[in-house]
C-alpha cells in the first residue's frame, strides 16, 4: 500500500533531521514547542489508528491521556516509585480502562460511540476531580522532573512519535491493518468475509489507548504538573486530537505527523499573538493598531482557535495531506484537474 | 417526607424547563440526523443577550423573549445554512465531521461571549428572583415556577403546530422517515431549516427562562449541552414526548442526587444515566410513546 | 453425513411467519436453487441460513454442526460464505486489497493473503481491474467482486444472493460462465434468484417457496412445469 525508494528517503532524512535539531537550536521555548508538537504525533496517530482506518471515531482521548498520566504521577505520589515507570505502566492502566468500555460500548455504531467516549472523558475528569484521598482533586499532583534539560525529553519524545508511526505502518501492512480497513469501509461484509469485528475493534482500541496513554505518562514526567482540568480536558486534548487527524489527514500514516506540528505552531501563534512579532512589528512600526490587535489576539486566542476549528472542517476536510491536490491547486502550485 | 416532597417538587420544576432544551435537540436529531453540540452554546448566547439587555436597558427577562428567541432563531439558520448543510455534501472519510463542526462553532460562541464580557460570573436579579411562595411546608420558587408554566405554555404551542399543521405535519414526517416523507412530497430542506432553527428557537426561551435564577458565565453552555443530550437519549431520537419524560427524569434525578447524595454527584448522575441509557435503552422512552 | 441441511425452519417477524416451515438439503459439488417471487420469503430464508437473523425454530446445519446463531465470522471460518443482494464492496480500497482483507481468513502472512487474492482474482476475471478503487467499479465489476471475496476465503459452499439482479445479458452469462467454473472447482453453491432462465441453467435441483413455505422440490424441468409454480410465476416465467 506504499512505495519503498523515494518516500523511504525522505522519512529517514525527516528523522535525522528532528534528530540534530536540539543540537543546533538552544532556545528552550523552541525545544518545548517541538516536544509538544511530538507528543502530538503520537496522540494523533493514535487517534487516527482508531478512527481514520478503523472508522471508531473517538471524541474523547482524553481519558486515555489522563490516565495515562495520573498513573505516572500517582506511582510516585502513592507509592514512591520514580514517575518514569509511567511510560509502561500508563500504558497498560489505559488499555485496563479502554477494554471494559470498547467491550460495552462498541454495539453503539458512528455518533453515538463517539458520544459515548465522550461521556467516558467526562466521567473520569469527574472521578479525578472528586476522588480527592487518590488523585488529590483539584490540587493536581506535583512531581520533581528528573532532568532540568529538556533534551533527554526531546529525545525520548521523538523515540516514541518514530516509534508509534512505525507501529502505524508495521499494522498497515498487516492482516490487522487489512482488517481494520474493512471494518471501516463496510462493517457487515467484514463480518461475512471472517472478521470477527468486535475482537479487532478491542486490538485497534487497545492500541490507541495504550499509545495516548504513554503520551500522558511523558506529559506528567515532562511538565511536572497535571490535574483533572488539564489531562482530562475535552477541548485541549481530546478535540486537539481530531484536530491533530484532520488537518494532518484522516486516515492517512504520515497526516497526524503534520497535523501535530502545525497545530501546535497554530495554537502557539494565537496564543502569543505571532510570536511575539506583531507586537515587535508595532513597536518598530509605531503603529498603534498592531499593538491592540497583538494584545486582541493574545485575549482571543481560544476564539481564533475556535475559528480555525470550524474553517478547517468547513473548507478542508481531509487534511493537508488528504487534501494535498486541493492545497496545491489553491495556492497555485499546480495546474487545477490534475490528479497525482 | 417533607425533604422528600420538596426535592421532588424542585426536580419537576427544574425537569420542565430542561424538557424544552431537550426537545429542540431531539427534533433537530430526529429530523435532519444532526447532533448539535452547540446546544448549550447557544442557550447561553441567549442569557448574553438577556443579560444585557436587562443590565443596560433595564428590560425584564420575561419580556426580552422578544428579542432573544427571534435572534437566536436567526443564529440557527446561519449555522445550518453556511456551516453544517456544505458537510452534507463533501465526500470526507469521517462522517463525523459534522458532530465537529457542532464543537467547533460551540468553542466559537463560548469564545466570543468571554471576549465580550470576560469570565465573571454575571447574574440577573429581578424583583421576584428569590422569592417564593408557599404550599403548605413545600417552598415553591416564583422564577421557576413561571418558568414551568412556560415551559408548559411552549410546548403545547408546539404540539399544536406539529399535530395541527400541515408544516408541523411534514416535520414529524420528516423526523420519522426521511425518505418516506421526501417521496411523499415534503421540501426537506425546508423542513430541516425550520427544525433547526424551531430547535435554536425553544433553547433560546429557556436559557431566557433559565437565567433570574441562574449564574451566567461563559463555560455554561457544555454542561448544558450534556444534559440535553441525555434528555434526548433518554426520551429516543426525534420524539417531543419522549424529551419530556426524559426531562422531567434527569430534573428529579439531579434533584435527588443533589440532596441525598450531594452537590458533586450532579454531572455525574447525568453522565452516568446518559451511559447507562445509550447501552441498554437503544431507544429510549420513545418505545412506549407513538409521538 | 449431510453436507448442508435446513431444518423446519420458522421465522416470525412480529405476527407475521416470513417463513413457515422450510426444510432442504443440499448434497456437497451441486448447484442448488432457491427460487420464489418477490415477497415469498425467500430472502428471509437466505438470512437464516447465512447467521444473519436467528430463526424463531428450526435448525440449520452445516456438514452436521449446528450453525443457526452462530456469528457470521465463525460461520465463514467454518467454510460457508455469503455474498450480499446490495452489494458491499470495501469502496476506498482497491480491488486488490478487498480481495486480500477477505483471503486473510485462510493466510497467514500479506504475502500469502497477496497471493492467494491475485490467483482468485485471475480465476474470477478482473485481473484487469485489481488495481481500481472499489468504488469506481461498475455494477457488474462489483457483483464480480463481491463473488472474488467470498472465493478467496476458501469456503466449501457459497450462498449468492440475487446475484443477476441489475445485470445486462451479456453480464449475465458471463456470471454463470463463473458459477459454472466455481461448481468446477469443487465448491457447493446455494443460489437464491427470482429469474427463472438464470436459475434453470445451472442448477442441478431447486427448491421453490412462496409464502413462506416450500411449493416443490426437484430437478429444474420437474420443477418449471409444477403448477404451483407456474402459478406463482405467472406473467414471469422465462422472463430473464
Amino acid at each position: 500500500m506504499t512505495t519503498m525508494g523515494k518516500g523511504t528517503i525522505a522519512q529517514i532524512s525527516a528523522l535525522a533531521a528532528l534528530a540534530v535539531i536540539p543540537l543546533a537550536v538552544h532556545n528552550d521555548y523552541y525545544l518545548h514547542l517541538m516536544i509538544l508538537a511530538l507528543m502530538w504525533v503520537v496522540i494523533g496517530s493514535a487517534w487516527n489508528l482508531l478512527a481514520g482506518y478503523t472508522g471508531q471515531v473517538s471524541f474523547g482521548d482524553a481519558a486515555f491521556f489522563g490516565t495515562g498520566a495520573y498513573t505516572a504521577g500517582l506511582l510516585v505520589i502513592h507509592w514512591g516509585w520514580s514517575a518514569w515507570w509511567g511510560l509502561l505502566f500508563g500504558g497498560i492502566m489505559a488499555v485496563a480502562i479502554a477494554f471494559p468500555f470498547g467491550w460495552i460500548c462498541f454495539r453503539l455504531r458512528g455518533a453515538y460511540f463517539a458520544l459515548a467516549t465522550l461521556a467516558l472523558n467526562e466521567v473520569l475528569r469527574h472521578v479525578a476531580t472528586i476522588w480527592e484521598s487518590f488523585t488529590q482533586g483539584m490540587v493536581g499532583v506535583m512531581i520533581m522532573q528528573t532532568y532540568i534539560s529538556k533534551l533527554p525529553y526531546y529525545y525520548i519524545a521523538l523515540a516514541l512519535a518514530a516509534s508509534s508511526i512505525i507501529i502505524i505502518r508495521l499494522v498497515l501492512r498487516s492482516r490487522l491493518g487489512y482488517y481494520f480497513l474493512s471494518i471501516r469501509e463496510d462493517q457487515d461484509a467484514a463480518e461475512s468475509l471472517g472478521v470477527n469485528t468486535h475482537f479487532y475493534k478491542m486490538v485497534s482500541l487497545a492500541v490507541a489507548a495504550w499509545l495516548t496513554g504513554v503520551a500522558g505518562a511523558l506529559y506528567m514526567n515532562y511538565m511536572g504538573f497535571i490535574d483533572p482540568h488539564v489531562v482530562f480536558s475535552l477541548h485541549d486534548i481530546s478535540i486537539m486530537a481530531i484536530l491533530v487527524g484532520i488537518v494532518g489527514g484522516v486516515g492517512t500514516t504520515y497526516g497526524p505527523a503534520v497535523g501535530a506540528f502545525i497545530m501546535v505552531l497554530m495554537q502557539e501563534m494565537f496564543r502569543t499573538a505571532g510570536f511575539g512579532y506583531i507586537k515587535a512589528a508595532a513597536k518598530f512600526t509605531d503603529v498603534p493598531f498592531l499593538i491592540s490587535a497583538s494584545e486582541q489576539l493574545t485575549k482571543g486566542h481560544a476564539l481564533g482557535f475556535g475559528i480555525l476549528v470550524v474553517l478547517v472542517i468547513r473548507y478542508m476536510p481531509n487534511g493537508v495531506v488528504g487534501d494535498w491536490g486541493k492545497l496545491m491547486t489553491a495556492l497555485r502550485l499546480r495546474k487545477a484537474g490534475t490528479t497525482k | 417526607m417533607d425533604l422528600f416532597l420538596q426535592t421532588l417538587v424542585s426536580g419537576l420544576l427544574k425537569g420542565g424547563l430542561y424538557a424544552v432544551i431537550g426537545i429542540g435537540m431531539t427534533l433537530i436529531m430526529g429530523v435532519m440526523g444532526i447532533i448539535n453540540l452547540a446546544h448549550g452554546q447557544m442557550m447561553m448566547v441567549s442569557m448574553y443577550i438577556t443579560y444585557s439587555l436587562f443590565a443596560y436597558a433595564g428590560v425584564d427577562p420575561y419580556v426580552s423573549l422578544i428579542v432573544s428567541v427571534p435572534a437566536i432563531f436567526a443564529l440557527g439558520l446561519f449555522i445550518q445554512q453556511r456551516l453544517l448543510n456544505p458537510l452534507m455534501r463533501a465526500d470526507t472519510i469521517l462522517p463525523e465531521n459534522q458532530v465537529l463542526m457542532t464543537v467547533g462553532v460551540g468553542m466559537v460562541l463560548t469564545e466570543t461571549m468571554r471576549f465580550i464580557f470576560t469570565s465573571d460570573y454575571k447574574s440577573v436579579r429581578t424583583a421576584y428572583s428569590s422569592s417564593t411562595f408557599f404550599l403548605g411546608n413545600i417552598s415553591f420558587s416564583v422564577p421557576l415556577t413561571i418558568d414551568f408554566l412556560i415551559a408548559i405554555l411552549l410546548t403545547a404551542a408546539l404540539f399544536m403546530f406539529l399535530i395541527k399543521t400541515d408544516l408541523g405535519r411534514s416535520v414529524r414526517a420528516t423526523a420519522q422517515d426521511k425518505e418516506a416523507a421526501v417521496l411523499m412530497g415534503v421540501d426537506s430542506e425546508r423542513i430541516t431549516y425550520i427544525t433547526f432553527g424551531i430547535g435554536s428557537a425553544l433553547v433560546a426561551a429557556a436559557g431566557t427562562l433559565l437565567i433570574p435564577v441562574f449564574y451566567l458565565y461563559p463555560d455554561i453552555g457544555g454542561p448544558f449541552t450534556r444534559k440535553a443530550f441525555v434528555i434526548c437519549i433518554l426520551g429516543g431520537l426525534g420524539s417531543a414526548v419522549g424529551a419530556i419524560f426524559g426531562g422531567v427524569t434527569l430534573g428529579l434525578a439531579e434533584a435527588f442526587g443533589a440532596t441525598y447524595a450531594g452537590m458533586e454527584f450532579e454531572d455525574i448522575i447525568g453522565l452516568t444515566i446518559f451511559l447507562l441509557v445509550l447501552l441498554f435503552l437503544p431507544g429510549g422512552f420513545k418505545r412506549l410513546t407513538k409521538v | 453425513m449431510s453436507f448442508f441441511r435446513a431444518d423446519n425452519l420458522v421465522k416470525h417477524f412480529g405476527g407475521l411467519a416470513a417463513v413457515n416451515g422450510v426444510s432442504f438439503e443440499v448434497n456437497e459439488g451441486e448447484i442448488f436453487g432457491l427460487i420464489g417471487p418477490n415477497g415469498s420469503g425467500k430472502t428471509t430464508l437466505f438470512n437464516l441460513i447465512s447467521g444473519f437473523h436467528k430463526p424463531t425454530s428450526g435448525g440449520v446445519y452445516f456438514m452436521d454442526k449446528r450453525i443457526d446463531g452462530l456469528k457470521p465470522h465463525k460461520i465463514n471460518r467454518l467454510g460457508l460464505v455469503r455474498t450480499f443482494q446490495v452489494v458491499k464492496p470495501l469502496k476506498r480500497m482497491t480491488v486488490e486489497d478487498n480481495v486480500i482483507a477477505a483471503a486473510f481468513a485462510r493466510a497467514g502472512s500479506l504475502r500469502e493473503a497477496r497471493q492467494i487474492a491475485l490467483e482468485t482474482i485471475e480465476f474470477c476475471g478482473l485481473t484487469k481491474r485489481k488495481e481500481m478503487l472499489a468504488k469506481s467499479l461498475t455494477i457488474g465489476d462489483r457483483k464480480r467482486l463481491e463473488i472474488t471475496r467470498a472465493m478467496a476465503t476458501g469456503p466449501k459452499l457459497i450462498l449468492l444472493d440475487e446475484t443477476f439482479a441489475g445485470l445486462n445479458p451479456s453480464e449475465q452469462d458471463e456470471a454463470i460462465g463463473l458459477i459454472r467454473k466455481i461448481k468446477a472447482s469443487g465448491v457447493t453453491i446455494i443460489i437464491v434468484e427470482h429469474i427463472m432462465k438464470v436459475i434453470m441453467s445451472i442448477s442441478d435441483r431447486v427448491h421453490a417457496i412462496n409464502f413462506g413455505q416450500t411449493l416443490t422440490e426437484g430437478t429444474p424441468s420437474q420443477v418449471v412445469s409444477h403448477p404451483g409454480v407456474v402459478e406463482a410465476y405467472l406473467g414471469e416465467a422465462y422472463h430473464a
